[in-house]
């Protein structure tokens, strides 16, 4: 009898201890996604930011949740979904562009991780790049300079160019220093610019019917993701390829049947804006992770596209291309 | 057996368990140091791969640049200058911009990432650190700097040759975060890299790199850039965030740069604690293996050992005719058959031994209950300690009870007869009965012989020599007795019988046992003796003390004390009567009485020989007359006489003796003749001495209140001589002044000139000796009880105030300042006001004359219910020994100043008197040569009875 109630000791014992392994119940995070695009457009980019979080130990469905806002890039509907992320008392706010802006508007306490955009320093939601202070933090990218040097890079493949189109995505907070740099750049080569704020796709045939009154010789395109990614993308181009004037912007728009592109890798940028995500969720403060800069700068040429438009790329250009498609 | 079978299981368990944990822990003490040595050796490999990772990364960006920087290639066209560097960006990533500066430091063509590429800006920049280091040393590594305060940088220098000029290269150093950040080790380990200054250049926590933090604080990496040269190195340390880390590193000596790589110890020591763990899991199987084994091992142990037990503990509980049966073929067996014929054994001896039992515990019992017996007979001595009946009733029915006769009894010698005390039985006895003793009865010769008589059969014996025993045997019916005699100090004092009915001898054992009997009988007549004796010894200190204390009380009168010392002598000497008579002259008085006979207080008889209380004072000797009847008719006519009349024949009288003769006598009287014993002589004669200390008490009383009644009148009749020898004296002594001071005014004819000298002497001195007179008639007025108060409404500011008046010519004439001090608001006191200022012209004047230079003053204060007046001088003073004295009659401080000064010493005497008929006091402080302060302290409501002299 005492053996067999030793024995039944052991093996209560163990069943305890099999239940204190047990996992305890995780809390699941909520990361708000403002998204100023379609939901299609930006889905690679969004899978290799889950599988970056993935790779730190967040799992969809298990300890982390995602709340997506796409604006199907509708300008007019990013702060009111911004609203209702920060309503929703979400973790973090993701997002990118002006995303930071619109989100920042309301709330000084959700952690906004920008994935990539303008300086916010220069917009004013950060106060410096190496402690921004608030609650934004995340990726910057040099537009304005990334701009300046495609009109350097037109100037190399059609050293005739003069009258350049800018296209610009209306009321963008980084519009202002673009002007200031691509100007400097353009009086310096001898060139004129006429910049076109859009509001979303449909104004862009107006855009290209308003620069070819001008006999603009080429378009100069900012980086947001409606000029870059999926259809509006590829609609753009195709307005571009059809009137024969180079269009000159984001890498993905270089994908997507733009002429050529000299800009930042979009992909890298969310993979990085991950760990951002990560250290907030482990308790860091926004105001203290340092915003950064991407050091990684990608040429590309679309051959297709250069053969379509009738433009023969030089050498000088060909052996610096990160990306040649074909 | 439950403790064997534990001892078994724990002694295998601790010794399997001792064996394991030993184990374990050399186990785990060698895989800590092969884990720790091994984790730092893996850590120092990555940090020198990581090392020479960024050493070929920072070599490549070198030897790309070097690829353009020679000598000729500064000499090529723009365009293919710029297209190099293009391409040399290409190639390397992490270069942000190249500067190409000629041999004189301008600045010949600039490509950038981000900025705008520019040709021939010929800036100047030969002074920077860049151009000068690489054209020196040919290749130049500049500090990491931040770019738009977050960026790291470094700059890279590389001459193109003497004449070639330099290119310039900001190189971008995040990408060596890649090169840091790839490497892992374990799941918490990481790589960084500071430079030279301690600064952080790469880590895994991109911000720390960017916020620009300095590592200088970590002890790693202070040890490592102090020590550069030593090879320094710390192991064990903590990280930025306080992590217990161990840490490796592994230098890059063309930057001067050190990588770390350092892994939390927590997980360094996972292995160890892993290792920990199983040798935990190891040692718990091995406990209980080790615990199945040993119970099992034990049960085999313990099975028969408990069969052993059981058999044993029936054996044990009686069950004599157990057997063991256990077949083990071991010790176990054997001992088992041991147990059987020691069972045998025991069973055999077991019968023997209750016989035994059984009489000694018959024994027992009869000892018990003779103890029993005797404790009755201690409890009836205890509890009957003056009455020996009772307790004698006990022991007869004791030893009758276990002596096993039929009848008992206790026989006690009075003298020289046999009185029969106590009895118990249904023979007939003599109790209270009273028989000669001689040793013709078995009782008598046991008593007379002191020893035990045994008379198995009374008829066996000799019939004429105990012919009278044999006849008391008959008369009660008994055929067998055993006397034992009760002996006290070797006298028998009684005996106690044993009798029977039928023949028969008794055993030694009852002969003993009635011997004791006898004992206990003796002990409980005697306590009773002892405490009657102490009984009656603490009665008559008590009697002794009732006396003493009423000759205390009454200290005048004698016959209070007489008729307590009359009580207690008949309560004590026990007697019919006692009667006190005491010597007045010829004739002695009946003064106390006490008892049946008749006697009458205050009856008065002529000392005469011929009655006893007459005899006993005349001859001063105690008269012991046992019977009346037997007196000489001569000698005694009065004492048969008075005999007859009250009805007693026996008397014993004590003289009570002072100073040799007697002062009176105490009689006691009984009515039966006989004679007193000695004790009662002796305790009346002891009563006859306290008599005396009370009449001689009241004597010496009564003188001392007579003389001192004498010396009363005589003081009184000498203050009232005074009183009028000094009022008559006055009388005279007023017409000589009276009439020499008329001379002296010329009312009888012109004076000479001498005449008026002498007339002035015989004035003068007339008047000291009026004075003295008028002191010595207060004096003896107060003494006379005569001074009576003549109680008045007073102030006190105003007797100041007429002393200061009447004393201000004295004090002008010595030259002294006199003064007085009066607090306004003093209330009118009660006193005699006359008297009052009598005391205080005293006192003043004394200090006048007292104090040859200085001042004089009187206070005045109100303290509670009374005034204080101090007269203060500042003359020569009194000395201490002297300050008792001066308020005594004709005392006076005896010294030259003071004859000097004259006086009569009654003053002070007179003040002090008057003062306390007011009901104060008066009292000084002086110091010699300084002056004096007389105090007078005056209710200020005098009393209203004060007379002098008591």
């Amino acid at each position: 009898m005492k053996r067999r109630s030793l024995l039944a000791a052991l093996a209560a014992s163990s069943s305890l201890a099999g239940r204190a392994a047990a996992q305890p119940a995780q809390k699941v995070w909520r990361l708000g996604m403002l998204m100023p695009d379609t939901a299609q457009a930006l889905r690679r980019d969004i899978d290799i930011f889950k599988a970056a979080l993935r790779d730190l130990g967040y799992v969809e469905g298990r300890n982390v949740a995602f709340e997506y806002r796409f604006t199907d890039a509708i300008a007019e509907r990013l702060p009111v979904m911004a609203r209702e992320l920060v309503d929703r008392q979400v973790d973090v706010i993701v997002t990118y562009t002006s995303g930071a802006s619109a989100a920042r508007e309301f709330t000084d306490r959700i952690p906004i991780v920008q994935v990539a955009g303008p300086d916010p320093v220069a917009v004013g939601i950060a106060r410096s790049i190496a402690k921004p202070g608030g609650n934004v933090t995340g990726l910057t990218i040099f537009v304005a300079e990334i701009m300046a040097k495609r009109l350097e890079l037109l100037r190399e493949i059609d050293p005739a160019a003069r009258r350049v189109g800018v296209l610009l995505y209306q009321s963008h907070p980084a519009n202002p220093p673009i002007h200031d740099r691509m100007g400097q750049t353009a009086a310096a080569l001898g060139m004129e610019l006429m910049p076109i704020e859009v509001r979303g796709p449909a104004e862009f045939p107006a855009a290209f019917a308003a620069w070819q009154d001008k006999k603009v010789q080429a378009v100069i395109s900012h980086d947001h993701s409606v000029f870059a990614l999926g259809a509006n993308a590829q609609k753009l181009s195709a307005l571009a390829i059809e009137r024969r004037i180079p269009l000159l912007g984001p890498v993905d728009q270089c994908r997507n049947g733009g002429l050529m592109s000299y800009g930042v890798n979009i992909q890298a940028l969310f993979m990085r804006s991950a760990s951002y995500v990560d250290r907030i969720l482990k308790g860091a403060s926004p105001g203290d992770l340092p915003i950064e800069q991407p050091s990684e700068f990608v040429y590309a040429v679309n051959l297709r596209t250069a053969k379509a438009i009738g433009l023969t790329i030089p050498p000088s250009i060909l052996v610096r291309a990160d990306e040649l498609i074909e | 057996m439950r403790g064997l079978f534990l001892k078994y299981v724990v002694l295998f368990v601790g010794l399997v368990g001792g064996v394991l944990i030993f184990n374990a822990a050399l186990d785990l003490y060698f895989v800590y140091q092969e884990n720790r040595r091994a984790s730092i050796e893996v850590q120092r490999e990555k940090a020198e791969a990581a090392a020479q990772r960024i050493e070929s990364f920072v070599r490549e960006i070198e030897r790309q640049i070097g690829w353009v920087a020679q000598a000729q290639w500064a000499s090529l066209p723009t365009d293919q200058r710029r297209f190099d560097y293009v391409r040399l960006l290409r190639q390397v990533p992490a270069i942000t911009e190249l500067v190409q500066l000629d041999r004189e430091g301008r600045e010949q063509l600039s490509v950038s990432r981000l900025a705008m590429d520019v040709v021939g800006a010929g800036t100047d920049r030969s002074t920077e650190t860049a151009f000068v280091g690489a054209m020196a040393h040919k290749v130049y590594f500049g500090p990491v700097y931040f770019r738009q305060g977050s960026e790291p940088y470094f700059t890279m220098a590389v001459s193109h040759g003497a004449r070639g000029g330099v290119t310039v290269a900001e190189v971008n150093l995040k990408l060596i975060w890649d090169v840091v950040s790839q490497i892992k080790v374990g799941r918490g380990g990481y790589a960084y890299v500071v430079d030279r200054l301690g600064r952080l250049v790469a880590h895994p926590d991109i911000s720390l790199v960017l916020r620009g933090t300095e590592m200088n604080g970590l002890a790693q990496v202070a040890t490592v850039l102090h020590d550069r040269d030593t090879g320094a190195t710390l192991l064990d340390t903590r990280n930025l965030s306080g992590v217990s880390v161990l840490s490796a590193h592994a230098s890059i000596p063309a930057l001067g740069w050190i990588v770390y790589v350092e892994l939390p110890t927590s997980e360094a020591e996972l292995p160890v604690i892993n290792a920990g763990l199983r040798a935990l899991a190891l040692l718990v199987l091995g406990l209980i293996i080790a615990g199945l084994a040993a119970a099992l091992l034990a049960r085999r142990m313990v099975v028969p050992i408990r069969a052993l037990q059981v058999g044993a503990q029936r054996i044990g509980s009686g069950e004599l005719g157990h057997r063991l049966d256990i077949r083990t073929g071991d010790e176990l067996e054997a001992l088992a058959d041991q147990f059987n014929k020691t069972a045998e054994a025991l069973e055999d001896s077991y019968a023997t031994l209750e016989h035994r039992v059984e009489d000694r515990t018959r024994e027992l019992s009869e000892s018990l209950e003779q103890q029993t017996a005797t404790s009755e007979i201690l409890r009836a001595i205890s509890q009957s300690p003056t009455d020996v009946r009772p307790v004698l009733d006990v022991v007869v029915a004791a030893a009758r009870r276990f002596c096993g006769a039929t009848d008992a009894a206790i026989v006690l010698r009075d003298g020289e007869e046999l009185v029969g005390a106590a009895h118990d039985g249904p023979l007939s006895a003599w109790v209270g009965e009273r028989r000669p003793l001689d040793r013709a009865s078995t009782t008598g010769r046991a008593i007379v012989d002191g020893r035990t008589v045994h008379t198995p059969d009374i008829d066996a014996l000799d019939p004429v020599e105990f012919a009278a025993a044999i006849a008391m045997a008959h008369h009660h019916k008994w055929r067998a007795n055993l006397v034992a005699p009760m002996l006290r100090e070797g006298t028998a004092i009684g005996c106690i019988v044993l009798r029977k009915t039928e023949p028969g001898a008794f055993t030694d054992r009852q002969v003993e046992l009635l011997e004791t009997f006898a004992a206990q009988g003796v002990i409980a007549i005697e306590n009773a003796r002892l405490f009657s004796e102490l009984r009656e010894a603490l009665e008559q200190q008590t009697a002794t003390a009732d006396v003493l204390r009423v000759i205390s009380q009454s200290p005048t009168d004698v016959r209070p004390v007489l008729k307590v010392v009359a009580e207690a002598a008949l309560r004590f000497c026990g007697a019919s009567d006692v009667m006190i008579a005491l010597r007045e002259g010829e004739e002695i008085v009946t003064a106390a009485h006490d008892g049946a006979l008749h006697a009458e207080i205050g009856r008065r008889r002529a000392i005469d020989r011929s009655n006893i209380s007459g005899r006993a004072i005349l001859d001063a000797t105690t008269i012991h007359i046992p019977d009346a009847a037997a007196l000489d008719p001569r000698d005694f006519a009065g004492t048969l006489a008075m005999s007859r009349e009250r009805g007693w024949h026996a008397a014993l009288a004590v003289p009570m003796v002072v100073e040799g003769a007697a002062a009176g006598t105490i009689m006691l009287r009984k009515t039966e003749p006989g004679p007193f014993t000695a004790r009662q002589i002796e305790l009346l004669e002891t009563f006859a001495a306290q008599a005396v200390i009370a009449i001689e008490n009241v004597r010496l009383f009564t003188e001392i209140q007579e003389k001192s009644r004498q010396l009363e009148i005589a003081s009184q009749h000498k203050s009232q001589f005074l009183a009028n020898m000094s009022h008559e004296l006055r009388t005279p002594l007023n017409a000589i002044i009276g009439y020499t001071e008329m001379m002296a005014d010329g009312l009888y004819g012109d004076v000479s000139e001498k005449a008026a000298g002498v007339l002035e002497r015989v004035q003068k001195n007339g008047r000291h000796l009026l004075d003295l007179i008028n002191d010595v008639l207060d004096l003896s007025k107060i003494e006379a009880g005569q001074l009576v108060l003549a109680l008045e409404p007073y102030s006190v500011a105003e007797i100041v105030a007429s002393v200061l008046a009447a004393t201000e010519s004295l004090a002008k004439a010595k030259g002294l300042v006199l003064g007085s001090t009066v607090p306004p608001g003093l209330p009118t006191g009660t006193g005699d006001a006359r008297r009052l200022t009598q005391v205080l012209l005293n006192l003043v004047g004394n200090a006048i004359k007292f104090t040859d230079s200085g001042s004089v003053e009187m206070r005045v204060e109100r303290v509670g219910d009374a005034f204080e007046v101090s007269v203060v001088d500042t003359g020569f003073g009194i000395a201490p020994a002297d300050q008792a004295k001066i308020f005594e009659e004709f005392q006076q401080v005896d010294n030259s100043s003071t004859r000097k000064k004259g006086g009569t010493g009654l003053g002070l005497s007179i003040s002090r008197r008057i003062v306390e008929l007011h009901g104060g006091r008066i009292d000084v402080q002086s110091e010699e040569g300084k002056g004096s302060t007389f105090r007078i302290t005056l209710p200020i409501h005098a009393p209203s009875a004060g007379s002098a002299g008591q």
